[in-house]
């Protein structure tokens, strides 16, 4: 623009339009007044510098809009995630699983139907919930008359019907090209959709079934695509009479569905019938599983994250990646997961993937879960692939640190420092660990807890690897435990009688065997051994238990039949060598720091 | 023979130069001319002092402190405080704002009956010695 001066194409700021201007005019005889901000030039210049701005501030928003990674509205993120054929996660109603016995129904009936809606309510805290079944069920009487159904899977959530009147092309409103079907509650649990549409004055009523892809669909296959909408809620499309069929004009669509609480009734398990069944009140529920499941409808990062994933997979299971990105779309419940090749494991099984997972607010994964799971993927997977879900095997770490404060930096006692270092393990735990494939890395740890506090000086700290097992008790059981790593090994090789002072490599918690209160404690050569710490301080050896293999971490417990333990399990620690501290976990291996695993020592010094 | 030269020959007439030049705030055109209309030196300079004065804080965009808060004062009770306080707004507005400007004098003049002040500002424009008497009218709504 300005004769006598570059134009600043990238800049965003308003000074920089005004002087860009000042510089131009500066070169026109005409007008002089353009430097003074009280002038009327001034004012006609503040004009086109703040129209300058407003346009390249839209321009700027329209182009970070456009692109899935840096648009910030929630509808321009569903807008490009729509694009690679992917619908954000609805709302999910959590689940529950109870059994029903229903006594006294009239007529002596046979057959009881438990028809789909059943509800039944239940509170947490202040808040209220209903919970229904989605599925008619047919009980047969038992001998005492009495109906028995177990493990009925009831959701909650609020039952909600749209309904649509199909217009004719002519009859839609100005400037509209086709009839937009959106579902008007954003808490929809798409997984209850039901959608039907009713025709010829109701002398026919279609039911409609979601569909993903256009394969096999003919012009009159009765499916609908779902996609989301704008303000979080969802729409429906139907076919176009070439490849799905549309519903005729004038009929009506309806769409009903459940509008949940998301999260918040996870955890409930006493639950109330509604109304009667079979003109009983005579109604016991028994809680098999609490209520599970509950999610809030997937955030705009997880939308940017999981939609490209999505389209890599095609809905096809090839990858390992593809497995991970499929069930932690479809089941917002997965909190981590791990999926490896059966050419991985030892020994190989080829044509297996093996499948380990990690829920939310859960210690194992409950088999009708699993069942749910193999479904979802026996349609995707490749026919000669057979999925096996395996359960994740926890390996933890026991931290013990000595922590040096400075009393002239801080008014903390030493409490309050320990406190802050096990606040700040367990951050560190909650951050970095605690799922599949991590790393505990050492001096990060250890970072961390010299940044628990400013007046902490230093730390040592150290720390071992630990294997739970929960032993038969008084049955002689071999058993392997395998830290998947090098070990530490006790050096020199320890005598059968050493001093209590001595700390082996591998040892473990307290427990008995044939009435002795033993350790397991290695020799530093190989073998294992039951330990006892006598009143003299000095430990002596009872029996031999086993070996160890040092360089695979793999330790043997051969006819191993204590007879008590202490607490849930026997725990087995063992040492890395100082040159590898650092500790990676594979396949279905997950780390972790359990709380009751941190040892803080705290010391004070003045300087 | 020596050149002569045009300078030589022709005495030019005297003409003021234009150091300041603005614009009509109505944006007026030159009846002549038909083209846009100038204000220039002294009047350029009194129409960017009523401008000025009558421009609130926060009306010009990234300039949030351009202007002055006598809008305020001109809704509270007439008074000779009230009248003092625009005499400082206005100083402290011109001094701050106008860089031509060296003020001699503010005086504000309170119109009971018409809900009004009437304001005369002496000043001269920097380098140039004659001194200049701008009066103008506050009144609540303009």
């Amino acid at each position: 623009m300005a004769v006598n001066s570059s134009i600043s194409l990238t800049s965003l700021d308003f000074a920089d339009y005004k002087n860009s201007l000042k510089t131009y005019l500066q070169s026109q005889p005409q007008f002089a007044d353009y430097n003074f901000d009280a002038s009327n030039m001034s004012v006609l210049l503040d004009i086109l510098s703040y129209n300058t701005y407003l346009n390249a501030f839209y321009m700027n928003m329209i182009g970070s809009e456009m692109f899935l990674d840096t648009a910030q509205l929630r509808d321009s993120v569903v807008l490009r995630a729509k694009e690679l054929n992917y619908c954000p996660r609805s709302f999910r109603g959590a689940q529950a699983t109870v059994n029903l016995v229903v006594a006294n129904v009239a007529g002596n009936a046979a057959i009881l139907t438990i028809p789909a809606g059943t509800s039944f309510s239940t509170r947490a805290g202040s808040n209220s919930y209903t919970f229904s079944t989605q599925q008619n069920i047919i009980v047969n009487a038992n001998t005492d008359g009495k109906f028995y159904c177990s493990n009925v899977t009831i959701t909650e959530g609020t039952v909600v019907t749209d309904t649509f009147v199909v217009l004719p092309a002519n009859a839609l409103p100005t400037n509209t090209q086709s009839q937009q079907f959106i579902l008007s509650n954003p808490t929809i649990d798409t997984t209850t959709l039901t959608v039907a549409s009713v025709e010829n004055n109701g002398a026919n009523v279609i039911p409609y079934l979601q569909s993903t892809s256009l394969l096999d669909l003919t012009t009159n296959s009765a499916v609908y695509f779902l996609q989301g909408a704008d303000n979080s809620r969802y729409q429906i499309i139907f076919g176009d009479n070439v490849v799905g069929r549309r519903p005729p004009d004038n009929s009506v669509v309806i769409a009903s569905y459940l509008a949940t609480n998301g999260q918040l009734p996870n955890g409930i398990s006493r639950f109330t019938p509604n109304s009667t069944l079979g003109g009983s009140s005579n109604i016991t529920v028994t809680t098999v599983a609490p209520a599970s499941g509950g999610d809030i409808g997937e955030d705009i990062a997880s939308i940017k994250y999981n939609a490209p994933r999505y389209y890599a997979t095609q809905e096809r299971c090839i990858t390992t990646s593809d497995y991970e990105t499929l069930l932690t779309v479809t089941y917002p419940e997965i909190e981590a997961i791990s999926v490896y090749g059966g050419d991985v494991v030892n020994p190989p099984q080829y044509g297996k993937v093996f499948i380990s997972l990690k829920l939310y607010n859960s210690a194992a994964v409950p088999q009708s879960e699993i069942t749910k799971y193999t479904q979802f993927l026996s349609t995707r997977a490749p026919l000669t692939i057979l999925p096996v879900f395996v359960e994740p095997d926890y390996t933890y770490i026991s931290v013990k640190t000595t922590v040096k404060y400075n009393v002239n930096q801080s008014p903390l006692q030493p409490s309050d420092i320990a406190a802050f270092v096990t606040s700040a393990i367990q951050n560190y735990n909650l951050q970095h660990l605690e799922n599949f494939g991590v790393t505990l890395l050492y001096s990060r740890l250890v970072e961390a807890i010299d940044n628990a506090d400013p007046s902490i000086i230093s730390n040592q700290s150290d720390f071992q690897i630990m294997k739970k097992i929960v032993p038969q008790i008084g049955i002689s059981t071999n058993y392997t435990v395998n830290f998947n790593a090098q070990l530490s090994q006790s050096e020199p090789p320890l005598p059968m009688n050493y001093s209590s002072t001595v700390e082996p490599a591998i040892s473990s918690s307290q427990f008995t065997y044939n009435g002795l209160q033993v350790t397991l404690a290695d020799d530093g050569a190989g073998i294992m051994r039951l330990v006892e710490t006598g009143g003299d301080g000095n430990v002596k050896t009872v029996q031999t238990v086993g070996t160890v293999d040092y360089t695979t971490g793999i330790v043997q417990l051969v006819g191993f039949a204590p007879s008590a333990f202490v607490g849930d399990s026997i725990r087995i620690y063992a040492e890395l060598p100082d040159s590898m501290k650092d500790y990676t976990v594979l396949q279905n291996v997950i780390l972790e720091i359990p709380n009751d695993e941190i040892s803080v020592s705290v010391t004070q010094v003045r300087q | 023979m020596a050149q002569l030269f045009n300078q030589d020959k022709f005495t030019p007439l005297a003409k003021q130069s234009q150091i300041y030049s603005d614009f009509f705030t109505n944006l007026d055109v030159h009846p002549e001319l038909h083209d846009l209309s100038r204000k220039v030196n002294e009047n350029s300079v009194k129409q960017a002092i009523v401008n000025l004065i009558n421009t609130n804080k926060y009306e010009r965009p990234f300039q949030p402190n351009f202007g002055s808060n006598i809008n305020n004062f001109l809704f509270e009770p007439i008074s000779p405080m009230t009248s003092q306080a625009i005499q400082d707004e206005i100083t402290a507005t011109i001094q701050n704002y106008e860089p031509r400007v060296r003020l001699i004098s503010v005086v504000v003049t309170p119109y009971i009956d018409d809900d009004a002040y009437a304001v005369t500002i002496q000043f001269y424009i920097i380098n140039i010695n004659t001194p200049i008497t701008l009066s103008t009218i506050l009144y609540r709504v303009r």
